[in-house]
């Protein structure tokens, strides 16, 4: 478990986003001594509620998965870079094509 | 209250929610008790019927776009029916939320505390319902609809990997106790699907008008598909007389998976994806009895509302004394009064309105129904 | 009635440790146990209960029951029944091919695919057969 735990904390890209981590590691090690594996459920589903709240530069941050948005070539399989015709829907941009149909028209002539 | 609105499938999940967590409680122990071993065929009976009543609800609602139950008592009756039908859904929000509670405390103390009071175990809940509460509504909806998949896939996994204890001959008979138990009086098994009471409340939240009929269907056959494998399961697990006597079946299902030396006690898991199933329903249905009660009311000072519910709720809920009390409140009293609420009160307000409305259309011409503020 | 349940082995070679007591049913025993001893007994990595064929001939639904009622057993322990007493029985277990006990027991049910001498009761299946109204129980003779 611990290996576990230690190899996702360096999923995290961004070094200050691992003060978050450690906050919370300290928070439910707290919940935990309280209620034991209630209290972490508790902490989870808590802290899962805040983030579904959350907005940066408003677009929610569970985008994709909280409001079900349509994935345009932005989700899990990402399309090469020539292939990106569409902005992301969670965006809700003015102009949705970001490039026109076929943008290397040089490579199909 | 600023009210914002939800997506289609967060009503899908909203009204999923219902039945995964009563799933999880002593929602196939009373299928499996009332129609021995056609329970299978009880249960696909039952979901034809609640697709059917979803449809005829759905046809109902389509005179009055963005109305919620309140509204269409109050074109029907008045202030007073609208005062009544308020009061009515309050208290049975309240009552599931209290029942529920007290039903997965006992089950978690049995368990994990057993020593600790009930009464700690359901502050604790309480305390989540109340901070959620305060997040917002939206918060919740949309955090049960990211872990719905996680809770279905949960019912589902119990099932498929529990297929070498199964001894499929547990469905023979097959019509159990009767042609007449299981189609007749088996009917009374459509208390499961009480997530219709949430349907009644939806429309004015939707963000898309017309996605009232892919939400209702979507939600029912999927209930169905829930309610089908998990009565399935404790069906063929384990003898009629074991099942009928057990606490928490579905749990002791989820403990006789194994997968070798490496995955054991995987009851742990489930434990904690139905807590948080169970949180969630709790939130949800706390949000709606407050946002009745506020539509009654139209107080501003909403600061107030959670805590004092709270209070009420676990002070209903500590009413039983004791397991047994427990039980007949649970099955024969939750039965009851959502069969009758929720299918009888309401469809026949449903079909009032719709009459009065054909009437005074022909009257009049055009109908204009007024819509308090949320 | 004495009564004995199989221990877990704590390390590669140490010894196997029998305690034994008299009760009058699993559950007084494990509390008198708990009293000795100064870990608790927690019935929660049992592999086997071996019963002596004299108390099986009497009836064991009882024990079975309070195994069954106890959360921390678990569903997959093996039923053994003796010719000799439980405690005769489990000291004279010295598996030739494995250095723990514990292992000995958790694997050699599952012989039972391959043989048709023996099978693989489990303390869940034991249970429901008795309960149920169509089938008889069985458990392994050793």
């Amino acid at each position: 478990m611990v290996a576990i735990t230690a190899v996702a904390s360096f999923a995290i890209p961004d070094f200050s986003f691992g003060f978050h981590l450690r906050l919370m590691r300290f928070i439910f090690i707290f919940l935990g001594y309280i209620a034991g594996f209630f209290g972490i459920a508790l902490g989870i589903f808590v802290y899962l509620c805040i983030l579904t709240n959350l907005k940066s530069f408003g677009v929610p941050y569970m985008a994709p998965y909280a409001p079900v948005t349509k994935v345009n070539s932005n989700g899990y399989f990402l399309e090469p870079v020539w292939r990106r015709e569409k902005r992301a829907d969670y965006l809700n941009t003015k102009k949705e094509k970001a490039q026109n149909h076929i943008s290397m028209k040089w490579r199909y002539k | 209250m600023v009210d914002k609105k939800i997506g289609n499938f967060e009503a899908i999940a909203l009204i999923l929610t219902v039945i995964v967590n009563h799933v999880v409680l002593n929602l196939p122990k009373n299928i499996i008790a009332s129609s021995s071993s056609s329970s299978i065929i009880n249960v696909l009976f039952i979901s034809i019927i609640a697709v059917l009543i979803g449809y005829f609800v759905c046809k109902l609602l389509e005179r009055f776009p963005r109305l919620d139950i309140l509204d269409i008592a109050n074109f029907l009756g008045g202030k007073w029916l609208k005062i009544i039908t308020g009061i009515l859904f309050l208290s049975y929000f309240l009552f599931t939320v209290s029942v529920v509670l007290r039903s997965f405390s006992e089950g978690l103390k049995i368990i994990f505390f057993p020593r600790s009071p009930v009464a700690a175990i359901m502050i604790l809940f309480l305390l989540t319902i109340i901070i959620t509460n305060k997040i917002g509504f939206q918060a919740i909806v949309r955090s049960n609809l990211f872990m719905m998949p996680i809770f279905v896939f949960s019912i589902l996994f119990i099932f498929f990997a529990n297929i070498e204890n199964f001894t499929l001959q547990r469905m023979l008979p097959l019509l159990g106790n009767g042609a007449f138990t299981t189609f007749f009086s088996g009917l009374s098994n459509l208390f499961a699907f009480g997530g219709f009471a949430y349907l009644y409340f939806l429309p004015p939240y939707l963000k898309d008008d017309k996605g009232l009929k892919k939400i209702t269907f979507t939600s029912i056959i999927t209930s169905g598909i829930c309610l089908l494998f998990s009565v399935a399961t404790l069906l063929f697990l384990s003898p009629n007389s074991v099942i009928t006597e057990e606490v928490f079946p579905l749990y002791l299902a989820s403990r006789n998976i194994e997968f070798g030396r490496f995955f054991q006690r995987l009851d742990a898991v489930f434990l904690l994806i139905w807590i948080i199933s169970l949180t969630a329903y709790l939130s949800i249905s706390f949000s709606f009895a407050t946002r009745v009660f506020q539509k009654l009311l139209n107080f501003e000072y909403t600061k107030w509302y959670t805590a004092l519910f709270c209070l009420f709720i676990f002070g209903f809920a500590l009413v039983p004394k004791n397991m047994y009390e427990l039980i007949f409140v649970e099955n024969v009293i939750y039965q009851y009064v959502v069969l009758i609420l929720i299918f009888g009160v309401s469809l026949a307000l449903l079909v009032f309105a719709n009459i009065k409305y054909n009437l005074l259309e022909k009257k009049k011409g055009a109908v204009s129904i007024d819509k308090a503020p949320i | 009635m004495p009564n004995s349940s199989g221990e877990n082995n704590p390390g590669e070679t140490a010894p196997s440790v029998i305690d034994t007591v008299e009760a009058a049913c699993i559950e007084s025993a494990v509390n008198l146990v708990n009293t000795f001893v100064s870990k608790e007994v927690n019935l929660s990595h049992c592999k086997i209960v071996v019963f002596s064929e004299e108390m099986a001939k009497q009836g064991i639904s009882k024990e079975i029951y309070s195994l069954m009622n106890k959360v921390e057993v678990r569903p997959d322990t093996n039923i053994i029944i003796s010719t000799t007493t439980a405690e005769e029985y489990i000291t004279s277990v010295k598996p030739s091919l494995e250095n723990l006990v514990a292992k000995f027991y958790e694997i050699l049910p599952r012989s039972s695919e391959y043989t048709g001498y023996t099978s693989d009761i489990h303390l869940i299946d034991f249970f429901n057969k008795l309960e149920s109204m169509s089938e008889e129980p069985i458990a392994i003779l050793r």
